[in-house]
């Protein structure tokens, strides 16, 4: 019986997507008596049963049956043929291996959560068949990314998201801020998709497979005979992980995340825990290929390196707390970045692992904020903590889950990463790096906290009514759930980590920086400070944080300007050349036609003659003949 | 024989149709049965395939009654008859002249019909140069405030390709040495000069170029289908100007290899700038008619530079291409027509959130997401497993303007966000909106569209199956022939013999 939870484990996207499915029989209302509660509890109800069943294939891999063991030794495969013509055949390979099992897990776990939650954030909302709908899509997409052995495949879903964000940030749509922040979330993500697409199809005729399993075999076949890279590999390369830092919003691609913030909150929890995950997923898949080309691998750090610096640091200058979370998401999916830039996919791996959960709580506690008091303005906020302790206190079990501080999940991935960065050819600028990142992520999760929970209460905080239980339930559900990461992680066999997880070398390092990051955070903030808002000199810096550091106006000024330029051009030249020369033709041939009108006398006896002239001309070119 | 009923069903009901009395709808359900049954004829010959007709016409002026059906011609068939049904349901219920109409409707379908089954390609000009009366009276007759200008120019561009045509095709017989014989099978084994050759392939180019269209022979392209009444611009935007694809693929793939192959850097690059240059226009456009107009340009760019290249893969690209546009083009024409027909107004400044559930048209946006992102490429749909084709197809011949054209697909999401952010989000005007919802009568079509777009989209099979044996033979390069990017195109050195 276990095994069969393992073989059928495909099923899983597949329950999600019948949800949404569902949901289309409410959004346009063809249903209208019911109201549209009802296509929320069927969502609910698919995603519950996905997150039973690939639970049941955890626990049925890890139950130490001799099938379990031989299903994690050599994953069971499906196989679904998609297009086959003239000799390219795109298929759904699909693998069911153990991360990928506990990928989902996590994936449709938080997602019962979410939903759960959305019911109380959602209360009063009329839009409830299309918000569901697509939390349902975002996660059959995402189960369906992390079961796929096919890079191919990997873009389709990428490209799937990126419609579903489209379609989820939109669903507040009458408002204007909501509308252009799904346009620019849309179009950013897109061209991050599109370049990964021109790097698929440039990749197939090179390697003759799109399958990570082949592809790796061609890279290592390529290390093994020495031979050197195909020339353009490298182009190749860099536009395959366009893709996975469009979706892991690195700079410069990294404005989509800040628009998605106009969505719905319970969205974006997901969208900052596991949908930005899936951009990660698909890089560590990549992580054979990237191995080969050391150009790459330091693209890697690179882009990696200055968006965990200049995100964390963007972070400290937000006033919104939902964009203050989503430059963190930027920064520490760098910090993963780096790793990958570095081969160190485990460390990468654990990363990616100690990741979602606390996110997701953090965001989770700032919506029951957000949602009784009526604002996400930080600066609105404040002394919650003598009137909302239990959220608050979910919210700090979150921050220690990311920040480098021991016992929780955090810190033994960063001391890894440290350790990695000592060890490369850069230690100091690189672990001085990490270093500097932790403290200001400490900083920034510390001065949310201080702004929400610290000082005194502002007129919006002054009543602050604890939420539905809908949404504190979930919210301390996985409270719960982080703060048990590390033994989590040893139950499933995956770190082996001594009490004080993995203490080495590089933890008292980690843990100063992340005290003093914290701690002069906390100074600021926790009680009102007279320096917490910069000195007037200093002000600009702070605006200029605040303001993404100008990105949109750059991107205003440069990429859509080009655009729009360029269509106004061909516009012109339309209307002035083309069209202008079509009518020139046009009149051109009414004129013609009124003078030849003056030809006809209207006797019919010179139409009769030159009918007979053109019979005879006609008989006489046959008879030539 | 039974390949002869598909041309006289609408021929037959076109007769007939002016006889029965106008006001009963038994004219349009007459003219709906004739495609219909089209339809069911052609799918039941896919499955039992018909012998090639040959009947003796003028054979002095080499003109036979040659009709076939093969894997190019197949689905081109299904495609037109599904789409004249399409047109016929999105008409209007209280279409003006019926007794007319709808017969200029069916005799378009017999040009189509004709020209694909066409065999003898003197009987192809006919049934080619055919179709631009009825579509050319439908436009004067039915268009918008602009059509007699709109009809005007469509009937001399159209006359000018059809020309062209002729001036070709009477080439191809006069310079054979066997006598004069336009049968396809003569034109394919011709012993052509390479200069004759050429001069050839510019008239084809020129001709299926102006009805395809492509940058710059484009120039009665917006106007016409701004201008033309909703079922006639899915007609022609979906049916008709496929054409000039499949005669790309007939004429210039098919019968002048070499010139094709010579010229083809030149094809793909004209296929690149037309894709952009659509792209680019349909994003400064403020009326959705003219916006969905250039995006169907922008879309035959693509298709041009599939036919540049020419290799197995591409030449599936180009069939699943035309049937997937065809699809799409004509859904996005009949949505434009439903909003229109409820607001009053193509305008896009005019229309805002239309989205809304209670007051606005939320069905019929619901459908225009789908379209609009099935033109924008995205996955799933039927539009992205034509562009995958011709990406993927194009990119070892001509990995440049392949570029361009993936940079194109790229702009087309931008006009698809643009146009829905417009006219589906945003608030709705409260002084004007109290739309009444769309009846079930009226999406049909859209419906149908819809569907027909998200199944191919998951089952590509349907968009390539019927034509891979027929396109095979006629690619002139191969697909894996070349292991390492080539930065310049294929040398004709390395075609396969």
């Amino acid at each position: 019986m276990t095994v069969s939870w393992i073989e059928t484990a495909w099923l899983v996207p597949l329950y999600p997507l019948v949800g949404a499915a569902f949901s289309l029989l409410w959004s346009p209302g063809l249903i209208r008596r019911t109201g549209p509660r009802p296509s929320g509890y069927i969502n609910l109800l698919m995603v519950a049963i996905a997150f039973c069943h690939s639970l049941l294939a955890l626990i049925g891999l890890h139950s130490n049956s001799a099938a379990g063991a031989a299903a994690l030794y050599a994953p069971p495969s499906f196989h679904w043929t998609w297009l086959d013509t003239a000799g390219l055949r795109v298929g759904f390979d699909g693998l069911v291996s153990e991360p990928g099992l506990i990928a989902m897990t996590v994936i449709t776990g938080l997602h019962v959560l979410v939903q759960v939650y959305s019911i109380g954030y959602l209360e009063m909302d009329w839009g409830w068949p299309r918000f569901f709908g697509a939390l349902s899509f975002f996660e059959a997409g995402l189960c369906g990314l992390v079961l796929t052995d096919s890079v191919f495949f990997s873009y389709v879903l990428l490209e799937l998201l990126t419609l579903g964000t489209y379609i989820i940030v939109g669903t507040w749509y009458n408002q204007s801020l909501v509308v252009k922040g799904a346009r620019d979330a849309f179009l950013t993500k897109r061209i991050g998709d599109l370049v990964l697409l021109a790097g698929v199809i440039a990749l197939l005729p090179l390697t003759g497979t799109w399958n990570f399993h082949g592809l790796q075999g061609w890279a290592a076949e390529i290390t093994n005979n020495g031979e050197p890279l195909p020339p353009g590999f490298q182009l190749i390369l860099l536009a395959l992980i366009a893709g996975p830092m469009g979706k892991c919003a690195q700079i410069p691609l990294h404005l989509w995340l800040d628009e998605a913030m106009e969505s719905p909150l319970p969205s974006t929890v997901l969208r900052n825990s596991v949908v930005v995950i899936g951009g990660a997923w698909v890089l560590l898949r990549l992580e054979p290929l990237i191995e080969l080309s050391p150009l790459v691998q330091g693209v890697l750090v690179v882009v990696g390196g200055t968006t965990a610096l200049v995100a964390a640091l963007i972070a400290l200058g937000q006033v919104d707390v939902k964009r203050a979370m989503s430059f963190l998401v930027s920064s520490w999916l760098g910090l993963l970045f780096v790793a990958v830039g570095l081969g160190g996919i485990g460390v990468a791996d654990h990363l990616l692992l100690v990741y979602p959960l606390p996110m997701a709580l953090m965001l989770m506690a700032v919506g029951t904020i957000v949602i009784s008091n009526v604002t996400q303005d930080l600066t609105q906020l404040g002394g919650l903590w003598s009137r909302r302790p239990l959220i608050g206190i979910a919210f700090l079990v979150g921050a220690a889950g990311l920040m480098g501080l021991p016992p929780f999940g955090g810190f033994a991935a960063l001391r890894e990463l440290l350790e990695l960065t000592a060890a490369s050819r850069l230690p100091w600028l690189l672990g001085g790096l990490v270093l500097l990142t932790n403290a200001l992520l400490s900083a920034s999760l510390l001065r949310v906290f201080g702004l929400i929970w610290g000082g005194r209460p502002t007129p919006f905080t002054t009543r602050s009514a604890e939420v539905l239980w809908l949404m504190v339930l979930p919210t301390l559900v996985l409270m719960g759930l982080v703060l048990h990461i590390p033994q989590l992680l040893v139950h499933i066999g995956l770190y082996n980590l001594s009490p004080l997880p993995g203490w080495g070398p590089m933890g008292w390092p980690l843990l100063a920086s992340t005290l003093v990051g914290a701690g002069s955070s906390a100074w600021f903030y926790l009680r009102p400070h007279p320096l917490a808002e910069l000195p007037s000199g200093l002000g600009g810096l702070q605006h200029w944080l605040a303001e993404d550091m100008h990105t949109e106006a750059f991107y205003h000024r440069t990429v859509v300007a080009l655009v729009v330029g360029l269509a106004r051009l061909s516009a012109w030249s339309d209307l002035r050349l083309v069209d202008g020369f079509s009518s020139g033709t046009g009149e051109v041939a009414l004129e013609g036609a009124r003078r030849l009108s003056l030809t006809t006398s209207g006797r019919s006896q010179a139409y009769a003659l030159s009918l007979v002239l053109g019979v005879l001309l006609m008989a006489a070119w046959l008879l030539a003949h | 024989m039974t390949l002869l009923l598909l041309p006289l069903l609408p021929l037959l009901a076109g007769v007939l149709l002016p006889l029965l009395p106008t006001g009963s709808g038994w004219v349009r359900r007459g003219a709906l049965l004739a495609p219909l049954l089209q339809l069911a004829l052609g799918f039941w010959l896919w499955r039992h395939p018909p012998t090639d007709l040959t009947l003796s016409w003028l054979p002095r002026l080499g003109l036979r009654l040659e009709l076939g059906l093969d894997g190019l011609s197949l689905p081109l068939v299904l495609l037109a008859a599904l789409l004249t049904a399409m047109a016929v349901l999105a008409a209007p219920g209280d279409q003006s002249r019926p007794r007319l109409f709808f017969p200029l409707l069916l005799a378009t379908n017999l040009g189509l019909i004709g020209s694909f089954l066409a065999r003898n390609a003197l009987l192809f000009v006919l049934a080619y140069e055919l179709i631009l009366i009825p579509t050319t009276l439908l436009v004067a007759i039915w268009g918008n405030q602009r059509r007699a200008g709109a009809a005007i120019r469509f009937l001399i561009y159209g006359a000018v390709s059809g020309i062209a045509l002729l001036a070709a095709v009477l080439a191809f017989g006069w310079l054979n040495p066997e006598g004069l014989d336009f049968s396809y099978a003569a034109l394919a084994d011709h012993s052509l000069t390479p200069d004759q050759q050429r001069w050839i392939l510019a008239l084809v180019l020129l001709a299926f170029g102006l009805k395809l269209p492509i940058v710059p022979l484009h120039g009665w392209q917006p106007l016409t289908y701004s201008q033309a009444p909703t079922p006639v611009a899915m007609l022609l935007s979906g049916a008709v100007s496929k054409l000039g694809a499949y005669g790309l693929l007939r004429f210039g793939v098919g019968f002048l290899p070499d010139a094709w192959s010579a010229w083809s850097p030149w094809i793909a690059a004209i296929g690149a700038i037309s894709a952009t240059y659509g792209a680019l226009n349909a994003i400064a456009q403020l009326d959705m008619r003219r916006l969905v107009a250039y995006s169907s340009l922008g879309h035959m760019g693509m298709l041009v530079l599939a036919l540049a290249a020419a290799t197995p893969l591409s030449l599936q690209g180009v069939i699943a291409q035309m049937l997937a546009h065809g699809l799409i083009i004509a859904l996005l024409f009949c949505l434009v027509g439903l909003i229109e027909a409820r607001t009053g107004t193509t305008a896009i400044p005019e229309l805002s959130g239309l989205l809304n559930p209670q007051r606005g048209l939320p069905f019929t946006l619901g459908l225009m997401l789908v379209a609009l992102m099935a033109a924008a490429g995205v996955p799933g749909l039927a539009g992205f497993v034509a562009e995958l084709l011709v990406f993927e197809g194009s990119w070892v011949a001509f990995p440049i303007p392949t570029l361009v054209c993936l940079l194109a697909s790229g702009l087309t999401a931008v006009y698809a966000v643009r146009l829905f952010n417009r006219v589906g989000f945003g608030r709705l005007d409260n002084d004007r909106a109290d739309w009444i919802s769309t009846r079930w009568s009226e999406r049909v079509p859209a419906l149908v569209l819809t569907g027909l777009v998200l199944f191919t989209g998951l089952w590509p099979t349907a968009l390539t199956g019927f034509s891979e044996a027929a396109t095979a033979p006629l690619a002139l390069r191969s697909s894996e022939s070349v292991t390492v990017i080539a930065l310049a195109p294929v040398p004709p050195s390395q075609l396969p013999a």
